[in-house]
């Protein structure tokens, strides 16, 4: 029997498809990690997590343990942490700060760079035999864009970082942009799990079109907090001078994202209302100071809300009142991990900082009052696939064959499945509107 | 005098402990209403994340800090079927050992709890062990209002729970 295709990409009718098997299967999830998470730029850290020399933080990365290191020489590595020896695990705690790395097995002792140190009776191992040749290995490739370190497991990779991440750069930018010196990632990290397909994450992450049924309570949270919500969700795509709503960014990578339209009256739509004058004056501060560096434009989209994909799993979601850099890994097919940092920029004021926090966690949260929802919408379409057979397909064709999708459509779902069928098929596909160009950077300095 | 201040300390751990096991009632038969009248007008719920258990919520990213406002608005969500992920309830038992009471100065009674709760949902069962901070303030019907409910997590990662939606 003929295996059915992993989607229908239907330009005609139009419709598109995704098939439930992708979602179930074990033989899927082996070659997702051959054709995807081992060949493509992965993320790893932000370089605020390291603010000291010999800082490190142990992480996992497209399944493998790594080292997130800033060396004596200042610079940041990604080291595997497998000992070269036997193989051990080198470092079990979470973070630190340490001259050396050290395996407990026989006593390796690495530098934060990955360079073996010492060992005890060294002698004993023969002429020519070189500690040099023996250090921490490391992924093929690291670099970063702005601050955001990535790595990439294949030696085979063409395209350098800012090559792969092509239009995805802006988005980057704009949340770079937010501070004169570097954004700073907040001590506390939200590490969940959610028993469903990883890719159900991606899609929920920028699915425009939930928010209204999944996250009733948390609209009424911010509605009782005395926001207009109305005026919040409606008439905000195409508005203004950036057209805003779905966009491809090439690569897999995509988006939804708008400009901020209010002028600075508020710090996002999914923000708690603020409840001074004081705050609000705060908030109007800083955007003037960002219009002063950057122009009415640009600051309009970076207090905008985005949620971007930056293909396969990383996810930038910056709604104005808070931004998270989320990233998440199979650990079977209806198995996820997930690990969710706030980004900010470390010169706001104090009084702000901490009312983002606040609407970080009550949005973003394991423990809001909304990402539960989310997890628990994921968790049942994962029990509902165990009827894969009698219904194989998932429909994402919503606004499928406008020349300008919104939010609330599923144009950037197509963008990433299209890149995800191309790299487990080979079969390319045109895409659906016109790629996201990225634009000269707007700086005012 | 020795004995007069043991009787003294055993009382207040009595008081306290009744005070908590009535909380718990509430929170397992799912009478959240009443379970926000224990608490005082200006109150704080804090949940720390699991790698950041001593976190500051004015500096630290936490899983939950929630004042009056944010807490009386997850109580109703839970409530009126809108937490969908609560929606059923689940089944949790709250478990509480360990109390240790003392009274501050100002008249504030510190309560240090161990803690597990069991949740459970369809085929899943999920344990959240834990120890509590209690803030107590002397009133109300059942001899105390909760100021501040500092919660952590003996948990290093949220997982494979995946969510903290139930009160803890």
């Amino acid at each position: 029997m003929k295996e059915l295709p992993l989607i229908i990409d239907d330009r005609e009718t139009p419709k598109f498809w995704v098939n439930r098997r992708t979602m179930v299967d074990q033989e899927i999830l082996e070659r997702e990690r051959a054709e995807i998470f081992d060949r493509c730029w992965l993320y790893v850290g932000h370089e605020s997590e390291l603010p000291n020399v010999n800082d490190f933080k142990t992480r996992r990365v497209g399944g493998r343990s790594v080292i997130f290191t800033r060396s004596r020489d200042n610079e940041i590595n990604v080291l595997v942490n497998t000992c070269p020896h036997r193989g051990m695990i080198v470092e079990s705690r979470a973070s630190g700060n340490g001259r050396l790395l050290r395996c407990f097995y026989h006593g390796w002792a690495f530098n934060t760079a990955g360079d073996l140190i010492s060992m005890p009776d060294e002698e004993s191992y023969p002429d020519g035999w070189s500690k040099a040749e023996r250090c921490l290995p490391r992924p093929a490739f690291i670099d970063n864009y702005r601050g955001f370190y990535f790595l990439c497991w294949d030696g085979e990779q063409k395209q350098s970082l800012e090559e792969y991440l092509g239009g995805a750069t802006d988005f980057i930018d704009l949340i770079a942009d937010q501070s004169d010196t570097l954004m700073q990632v907040a001590p506390g990290t939200h590490l969940y799990s959610i028993k469903a397909n990883w890719k159900l994450l991606v899609e929920n992450s920028f699915d425009g079109y939930h928010a209204l049924t999944t996250h009733n309570r948390y609209i009424q949270m911010v509605t009782a907090s005395g926001a207009d919500m109305k005026s919040r969700m409606t008439g905000r795509d195409g508005a203004s001078n950036f057209p805003g709503g779905g966009l491809d960014l090439g690569n897999g990578h995509a988006a939804v994202a708008n400009a901020d339209q209010s002028g600075g009256d508020y710090a996002g739509t999914l923000s708690r209302a603020f409840q001074d004058k004081e705050t609000q004056a705060l908030h109007r501060e800083r955007r003037d100071g960002l219009v002063a560096r950057y122009g009415e434009h640009w600051t309009d989209r970076m207090l905008g809300g985005r949620n971007v994909l930056i293909f396969p799993n990383l996810m930038l979601i910056d709604l104005g009142m808070g931004c998270t850099i989320r990233t998440f890994y199979p650990e079977e097919p209806d198995y996820m991990e997930v690990t969710a940092w706030e980004i900010s920029p470390p010169e706001m004021d104090e009084r702000l900082l901490k009312l983002r926090l606040s609407d970080f966690l009550t949005f973003w949260g394991p423990a809001g009052l909304a990402t539960p929802d989310d997890i628990e919408a994921l968790e049942r379409c994962q029990r509902g696939y165990r009827a894969h057979g009698i219904d194989p397909w998932n429909d994402i064709s919503r606004g499928m064959g406008k020349q300008r999708p919104k939010t609330d459509d599923e144009l950037q779902m197509r963008a990433f499945w299209r890149r995800y069928n191309e790299l487990l098929t080979g079969e390319a596909a045109r895409p659906e509107v016109e790629v996201y160009r990225r634009v000269a950077r707007q700086s005012a300095a | 005098m020795t004995e007069v201040v043991l009787g003294a300390d055993l009382v207040l751990r009595l008081e306290v402990e009744a005070f908590l096991f009535h909380e718990m009632e509430l929170l397992d038969t799912w009478q959240l209403d009443d379970w926000l009248e224990l608490w005082t007008e200006e109150l704080s719920y804090l949940i720390p994340a699991t790698d950041k258990p001593d976190g500051d919520p004015d500096e630290d990213l936490m899983f939950v800090q929630d004042d009056r406002f944010l807490l009386t608005q997850r109580v109703r969500s839970l409530m009126n079927g809108t937490a969908w992920v609560e929606s059923p309830h689940s089944t949790t038992r709250h478990m509480t050992a360990n109390v240790r009471a003392s009274v501050r100065d100002d008249g504030v009674v510190q309560a240090k709890v161990n803690f597990v709760v069991y949740r459970s949902q369809g085929s899943s069962l999920n344990a959240f062990p834990g120890h509590s901070h209690y803030e107590l303030v002397r009133g109300g019907e059942y001899g105390f209002r909760i100021a501040k409910k500092r919660v952590v997590l003996d948990l290093e990662e949220l997982r494979p729970h995946g969510r903290v939606a139930i009160l803890l």
